[in-house]
């Protein structure tokens, strides 16, 4: 910006350094609450119970943890598939919509999203419990004659879950989709592309930055999950942040505890900077 | 766009399909509110009998009060410095001119990404550390860093709006830069401020992680409480406190979407930031 | 505006060849209607095959509406389109096998500029080794050969635009439509391109339907143009015949510049002529008329009229008073006060030896008697 005058160029000078002292108390208040203790927590999975690497062998040994973290990232996958599936159509459809329909249809998207997690896998549980509506709904009609054990189990834990990550994979799918210039389709249209087509060839590749973003979102929001499969899962569907839970605050073993929460965290960070590198590219969707 | 048949029928298939949708996403929230009500001291559904008891029973219970009280207690100091500490770090970000201001940005925001257990685990020592751990000071202080990105992301939408065109302006006027911030730049971000601090408080008020770690009996907190009967038996009252809790969300709801009228750049970012922070409870 | 000028093209191809190039165009009743409001009054328009043809007026005039009908992405609410005698109203877009260029030449950002100008055909689903024999004779046409692997963001203004006219003609459409192709591109640039597009024209011999509101544009471009007020078609003809012979008082004062003068009363005086009373009291001379109402309007282009200290010998004089005068590229405009209060306009060549005359002085305005030109005034 060019302001008249050297006076005005050092108060543009001064005014943006301000500013960016501003960001000293908020950055040591991160710093000792958020990445020193990160931080304490790899270190602790290297020095405890003694010095070493036996934390680690344990993880990745015999033992059943690998399989829950392996577990944990099949999880987090399939639900990401799942919510991808779903979302993209009910994305394109909110997408076209305008003005009030809009406002409605946003509002029925986000009021899930801000009902408790808590309180929506409890009612997740009211639905698969033995009494719960399903088995309730499945022998009234019919199909079966006693109740069904689904609580705990896989089919809970993703309808539960994808019900939970959905709006996360809607937002950002919504906000791509809305940034798609409307003249181009019409172009394709011009151009001989009949509707499949078109979809195909212009909609699709042009919404995929938002794909990839909500994405990455879920994935890694799945990857850490804890109420969800704790709740509806059980000990066939554990995952990693519920076994982390467990091992730190019931059996005590921390060394443990952070050695897996040290491995989450390192798929998690990797999964992280890929969603950052895909947010640079597509200026569309919010900045984080 | 001119609509042949063979357009239109995909279209009825997609509006059925998004109504089944929308159900499947509202189902549980709605199905609670039906227990809550329900006249046996089991749940079953469909419920039997109506009967406003376990609401009567919350009422009285003061270990529910308390836990109610202690999100409050918790959730409003929390919610409290996230707004101070967010504001001053949108503000470095957005007007700073950082040269490394998308890797500001990036560990900013990382509280909200990462999976609060590891946080937790982390924050505990270092809370016992300081002497803070079960008191109310520590889980504040850990519901403020979760709650520090939402609003960061909520008032740098909201600096984003306008140009900084505005506060050099204001400053070739004569404002002093305290001066420029109380007549320019807070007036033009204080929406995208309450609407952060709600998003902070709600975040706080329904995260599980941090309480289950850091609070003790005497500083649970609603969720953790939640999180305890869940475990060890299931009444109606637990979906009436859910009911409680739906409904108090809505009017955050309600208030967020007030605020957020007047920053539109917030409507995406903003729902999505704190439910993000509320499911990695 | 000076009077229109023509572009001399490249005679690239005999009058025959560009009739069977292009499509003939006609539309009968066409209108749209948004409930009580008509975007567009029926309509009738006839488009010979291989011209190039204007469509020019203010916004909200109709013009983009007709372009859309046309296209396929409004559904008119009467009439037909018939493109080289059939009726296309019932075909979707793609189905039409038009041409279009956009405003904002909407290239696909995720392909490249060969992609884009291959989209069409891939959507005719035409042989490999053809669509790269085809995209490199447009690439070639449009002279951007050896920029075939850039994306659009990759390009200039002026560049994005000869790739939309390359995508949009690859598969030899017999109409093109152009929806204000060069509005984003700056006064230089806007220039060249108009070049461009005639030579383009002359080089694929298609009709083109081009959308404009820059009258000048249109008017140097057009074999024929009409001009579209508030939904209906005031006039069509060459650009000189509207200038020289505008039909309402609309479309005099739409092209060009123009003094308008509304007419009291007319007496007939020998040979052949018309003796004009005009209401500001000004009193001229024109040719016979052969329609003439007395509702009428005179009107005399500003490059019409001479000015000069001394009275001159010529059939229309009068005396006025400079109140203003304005360098314009290659102009002089002139504002003079005359009887009555009314402000003529008056716009002289600017060349080295000219003698530029101040504000104030007393001047005589002269110009001939063909140069009173009566508008009928609907």
């Amino acid at each position: 910006m060019a302001l008249p005058g050297e006076a005005a160029g050092r108060r543009v000078w001064t005014f943006q350094r301000g500013n960016a002292l501003l960001l000293l108390p908020p950055g040591l208040f991160l710093i000792v609450f958020f990445f020193w203790p990160l931080l304490r927590v790899v270190v602790r999975s290297f020095v405890e119970p003694q010095l070493g690497l036996e934390n680690y062998a344990t993880v990745f040994g015999a033992g059943p943890y690998l399989r829950v973290l392996w577990t944990t990232i099949e999880v987090a996958g399939l639900v990401t598939l799942l919510c991808l599936l779903l979302a993209y159509p009910l994305a394109y459809f909110v997408s076209r919509a305008h003005g009030r329909r809009l406002k409605l249809l946003m509002i029925f998207v986000l009021v899930p999203l801000w009902t408790s997690v808590v309180i929506r896998s409890f009612g997740w549980m009211i639905v698969f419990q033995r009494q719960g509506v399903l088995n309730e709904a499945l022998q009234s009609l019919g199909l079966t004659e006693a109740p069904v054990t689904f609580l705990p189990g896989p089919l809970a834990v993703y309808v539960g879950m994808v019900h939970i990550m959905l709006p996360f994979m809607i937002l950002p799918l919504v906000a791509s989709m809305r940034g798609i210039d409307r003249t181009l389709l019409r172009a394709a249209d011009v151009l001989g592309a009949p509707p499949y087509r078109r979809f195909l060839e212009v909609f699709l590749p042009l919404s995929l930055p938002g794909v990839s973003a909500g994405v990455a979102l879920v994935f890694m929001t799945s990857l850490g999950f804890f109420i969800t499969p704790a709740l509806l899962g059980g000990p066939r569907m554990l995952m990693a942040a519920v076994l982390i839970e467990e091992k730190a605050n019931v059996q005590l073993d921390w060394g443990l505890a952070c050695a897996l929460a040290t491995t989450l965290l390192l798929i998690t960070t990797a999964i992280y900077l890929l969603y950052l590198k895909l947010m640079r590219r597509d200026a569309s969707l919010p900045v984080r | 766009m001119s609509g042949t048949l063979g357009n239109r029928i995909p279209s009825y298939a997609l509006a059925a399909f998004v109504t089944l949708f929308f159900a499947y996403l509202l189902l549980p929230s709605l199905i609670i509110v039906p227990m809550s009500f329900s006249g046996q001291s089991f749940l079953s559904f469909p419920p039997s009998g109506f009967s406003l008891r376990w609401y009567q029973g919350l009422a009285a219970d003061i270990v529910w009060r308390s836990a109610a009280a202690n999100s409050f207690l918790i959730g409003i100091p929390a919610a409290f410095i996230a707004v101070v500490l967010g504001t001053l770090s949108a503000l470095a970000v957005e007007r700073g001119a950082l040269r490394w201001s998308m890797t500001a940005m990036a560990l900013i925001v990382a509280p909200m990404m990462l999976p609060h257990v590891i946080l937790a685990i982390g924050l505990y020592p270092v809370m016992l550390d300081l002497g803070l751990l079960r008191g109310y000071l520590g889980v504040i202080i850990g519901h403020a860093v979760v709650g520090l990105p939402l609003v960061f992301v909520s008032v740098s939408a909201a600096l984003r709006s306008y140009s900084p065109a505005l506060e050099l302006a204001a400053m070739t006027c004569g404002a002093s830069p305290l001066r420029c911030f109380l007549h320019v730049t807070f007036p033009m971000i204080r929406m995208g401020i309450a609407g952060g601090g709600i998003l902070a408080f709600a975040a706080s008020f329904d995260e599980l992680m941090l309480a289950l770690f850091l609070t003790g009996t005497g500083t649970r907190t609603l969720p953790r409480l939640i999180w305890e009967q869940l475990n060890d038996f299931l009444t109606p009252i637990v979906a009436a406190v859910a009911t409680l809790i739906f409904a108090f969300s809505l009017l955050l709801l309600a208030m967020l979407a007030v605020f957020g009228r007047a920053t539109r750049s917030m409507q995406a970012s903003l729902p999505l930031a704190s439910a993000e922070a509320s499911a990695r409870g | 505006m000076a009077e229109p000028r023509t572009i001399e093209a490249q005679s690239g191809r005999a009058a025959e060849e560009v009739e069977r190039a292009g499509a003939s165009l006609r539309l009968e009743a066409i209108e749209k209607r948004y409930g009580t409001l008509a975007a567009l009054e029926p309509t009738d328009l006839e488009v010979r095959p291989g011209e190039f043809f204007g469509l020019i007026g203010p916004s909200g005039s109709g013009k983009s509406t007709l372009l859309g009908m046309i296209a396929g992405f409004v559904p008119p609410s009467g009439g037909r389109i018939l493109l080289n005698g059939a009726d296309i109203v019932g075909l979707p877009p793609y189905r039409r096998n038009l041409g279009m260029v956009f405003q904002n030449y909407a290239l696909f950002p995720h392909m490249s500029v060969a992609e884009n100008i291959a989209f069409p055909l891939r959507m005719r689903r035409l042989e490999r080794g053809e669509i790269e024999a085809r995209v490199a004779r447009m690439l070639e046409i449009v002279r951007l050969a050896g920029y075939a692997e850039r994306t659009p963001a990759q390009l200039s203004g002026g560049q994005q635009q000869r790739v939309a006219l390359a995508r949009a003609a690859s598969y030899d459409p017999t109409l093109l439509l152009m929806d204000e192709p060069l509005g984003a591109l700056d006064k230089n640039l806007r220039e060249e391109m108009q070049y461009e597009i005639k030579r383009f024209h002359q080089a694929i011999g298609a009709t083109i339907l081009y959308v404009t509101h820059d009258q000048d544009e249109a008017a140097t471009m057009s074999d024929r143009i009409a001009i579209l007020n508030h939904g209906r078609v005031m006039q069509v003809g060459r650009p000189r015949e509207l200038y020289e012979s505008p039909a309402s008082r609309f479309v005099a004062s739409f092209l060009g510049e123009a003094n308008l003068f509304e007419v009291a009363a007319v007496s007939q005086t020998p040979p052949m002529r018309l003796l004009v009373e005009t209401k500001d009291g000004l009193t001229l001379s024109a040719n016979q008329h052969p329609q003439l109402e007395a509702d009428a309007i005179v009107c005399v282009r500003p490059e019409a009229i001479q000015i000069a200290k001394n009275a001159g010998a010529a059939a229309n004089v009068i005396s006025g008073q400079v109140i203003d005068v304005v360098y314009t590229a290659g102009s002089l405009r002139y504002r003079v006060e005359v009887a009555g209060g009314r402000i003529v306009l008056v716009r002289r060549p600017l060349q080295r030896q000219s003698t530029v005359i101040e504000v104030g002085s007393p001047v005589y305005l002269s110009w001939d008697v063909a140069d009173t030109i009566l508008v009928p005034n609907p």
